[in-house]
């Protein structure tokens, strides 16, 4: 933590998040610890999964990927077209490689590694942020 | 609020290995509603990763046979019955030339097939969780 708290939002539990992310352990913590502030969690372990999954109708907030993923395509390209098919979705990128001002043209951007609490906070930050902020 | 299924001091926790989204969210979440902590591995290689995880003691498996990844929920179950035999293993599948193998691994009858009830998953792995400490 870095002197940051997560803010409480009352329809905290109404959001639904997508955790992408090919490393278990590190989507695993951060799935359970938004679950334990109230976020419904979806986890996909790559870019298609998530698009499969929206791809079914299912309502989503805000998609949180890693960068470097496997699959078809990786999760900077997976942003853009989230954007693009779904202009509300909001998006927070990560990544341990990719320059931040790479990943800022396309969303919010956390780089890794990141305290739990610290990408809880840049959830919450985007959640409530308006399009153009990204 | 209610009390969850408890095993001591924790929450009884739930590996579920399943590489379809859908399949893994629905059965995930219902049983997470039902108390379960519930753990997520898309391959069986992720799997394999939290099984060793620190802090992370799993008491039943939701494996899909046809899982992604260098070890399917078949490979999975029969490195657990080797080197993990306190954890119990429910396959789930549609495959049916897989039956035989399952019932070797699973001891409390066929294996699912899917689409499955949620509402069997769950009563199967409360049996499996009973019948263990029962016999511990």
């Amino acid at each position: 933590m870095v002197g940051r708290t997560a803010p409480k939002y009352a329809s905290k539990t109404l959001c639904r998040i997508v955790i992408v992310e090919d490393e278990a352990i590190i989507r695993m913590a951060i799935a359970e610890a938004a679950r334990d502030l109230g976020y419904q969690v979806i986890e996909a372990g790559d870019a298609d999964a998530t698009l499969d999954y929206l791809a079914s109708g299912q309502r989503v907030d805000l998609v949180f990927t890693d960068i470097q993923l496997p699959g078809s395509i990786d999760g900077l390209e997976l942003a853009r077209q989230l954007k693009r098919r779904y202009p509300n979705l909001k998006v927070l990128l990560t990544s341990g490689r990719l320059a931040a001002e790479t990943a800022q043209s396309v969303a919010p951007f956390i780089p890794k590694p990141y305290p739990v609490e610290e990408a809880l906070v840049r959830i919450a930050e985007t959640l409530t942020s308006q399009p153009s902020d990204a | 609020m209610r009390d969850l299924p408890n095993d001591g001091d924790e929450r009884l926790c739930i590996l579920i290995l399943e590489s379809d989204i859908i399949v893994r969210t629905e059965i995930a979440e219902y049983l997470r509603d039902c108390g379960y902590k519930v753990i997520e591995a898309v391959t069986g290689d992720e799997a394999m990763i939290m099984l060793d995880a620190p802090g992370v003691r799993i008491k039943a498996i939701l494996a899909d046979v046809k899982a992604a990844g260098s070890t399917d929920g078949f490979g999975l179950a029969r490195w657990i019955r080797t080197n993990r035999h306190e954890i119990n293993v429910i396959l789930t599948g549609t495959v049916e030339k897989a039956a035989k193998e399952a019932g070797d691994l699973c001891e409390d009858g066929p294996i699912l097939s899917k689409p499955y009830d949620p509402q069997v998953v769950l009563d199967r792995i409360k049996r499996l969780l009973a019948a263990r400490h029962r016999n511990a």
